[in-house]
């Protein structure tokens, strides 16, 4: 054999023995590699599955987020709406706040003046009251005085009617005497007309018909306002005038202090005799 | 090969010489060196450390593919 085949048979010995060497780890190697990759394959399809389960929960989650967000943004739109409404309630209770402010202010100024007033008007009360008493004393004063002057009055007009019925007698005297002169000169005695009516030639009496009523015997009978306090007899003769116009005769029956009765005598006439008509002693 | 040559009728030693399966040897020889170069790089790159003749943990393998920047 030739040298250079046995140097090539040895050389190929070597190799083979060389590639055996390279081979069989990297047959292992390879194996174990492909092993991984396969564990790897299937920790990627279990991290794909996992993260698809995921996804489907992220993505519900992201639905309900979703929602929730929409729901939120509603109610975020109606907060604000809620707000501006609120903060248009705020600026009118603002300006209401103010406007009462002002009012109150107003009303506190109106009270001071009314308070400076009522002050004003308490001094003015008191210095009418201080005038009040002094015009009640005054009053006290008058009414004293004024009762000093009434029963000075009184007195005086009892002076007066004491001397006016003095004068009347004295004038019925009079009357009388010139009455019974008279009847001497003519030759008629005074005895005749004593119960017969006559009109008084004394003093005017003047009176008014208080009250008319009937006597038992139908004759229509009057109460007059004055008696023998102002002169009257009985059978005195009198006139019942009602303003210019002539009444009716009234015969005094009964006379008393401060009146008198009388009897109507409408001398054939139809005439009504009423209250308050005026009496006269005689037409002067 | 002496004792195949020696009882050849004709008794004479003759030399040896280069013929064709010398040539097949060769060219064997040439093959076996090229796969061999080939499977070292490869086993260098799937054996544990880079070394192609160290096997690697079948559970956690190191091919190093982090080191160079994967």
């Amino acid at each position: 054999m030739h040298i250079v085949t046995k140097i090539l048979i040895v050389f190929g010995a070597i190799l083979s023995v060389l590639l055996a060497a390279l081979t069989i780890p990297f047959t292992a190697n390879a194996g174990a590699l492909r092993l991984a990759v396969a564990n790897e394959q299937a920790a990627r399809l279990a991290a794909e599955s996992e993260r698809g389960s995921g996804l489907a929960l992220a993505a519900d989650e992201k639905a309900k987020l979703e929602d929730a967000v929409r729901s939120a943004e509603g109610q975020a739109g109606e907060a604000a709406r809620r707000n501006a409404e609120l903060q248009n309630e705020r600026s009118k209770l603002i300006a209401d706040v103010e406007i009462a402010r002002q009012s109150a202010q107003g009303s506190k100024n109106q009270i001071d003046n009314l308070t400076a007033a009522n002050s004003a008007n308490a001094a003015v009360l008191a210095a009418l009251q201080k005038e009040v008493s002094q015009l009640r004393d005054a009053q006290v004063q008058s009414s004293r005085r004024e009762t000093e002057l009434v029963d000075r009055l009184n007195d005086l007009e009892g002076q007066r009617q004491v001397l006016d019925q003095n004068t009347r007698a004295l004038q019925e005297q009079l009357a009388e005497a010139r009455l019974t002169l008279e009847q001497a000169k003519t030759g008629s005695t005074a005895a005749q007309g004593k119960d017969q009516p006559f009109i008084s030639t004394g003093p005017l009496v003047t009176a008014r018909v208080k009250q008319l009523f009937k006597s038992p015997a139908g004759d229509d009978l009057v109460i007059i306002s004055e008696g023998a306090n102002a002169g009257l007899k009985v059978n005195q003769k009198m006139l019942i005038i009602r303003g210019k116009d002539f009444v009716a005769d009234l015969v005094i029956v009964t006379v008393d202090q401060t009146q008198a009765v009388g009897r109507i005598d409408r001398l054939g006439r139809t005439v009504e005799v009423m209250a308050e008509d005026l009496v006269l002693s005689s037409i002067r | 090969m002496s004792q195949i040559g020696m009882q050849m009728p004709g008794g004479g030693r003759r030399s040896a010489s280069m013929n064709i399966y010398t040539g097949l040897l060769a060219l064997a020889v040439v093959a076996l060196a090229t796969a061999c170069v080939f499977v070292y790089v490869q086993a260098g790159k799937i054996g544990k450390g880079g070394d192609p003749f160290t096997l690697q943990d079948p559970k956690s393998p190191d091919v190093g593919l982090a080191a160079k920047g994967r």
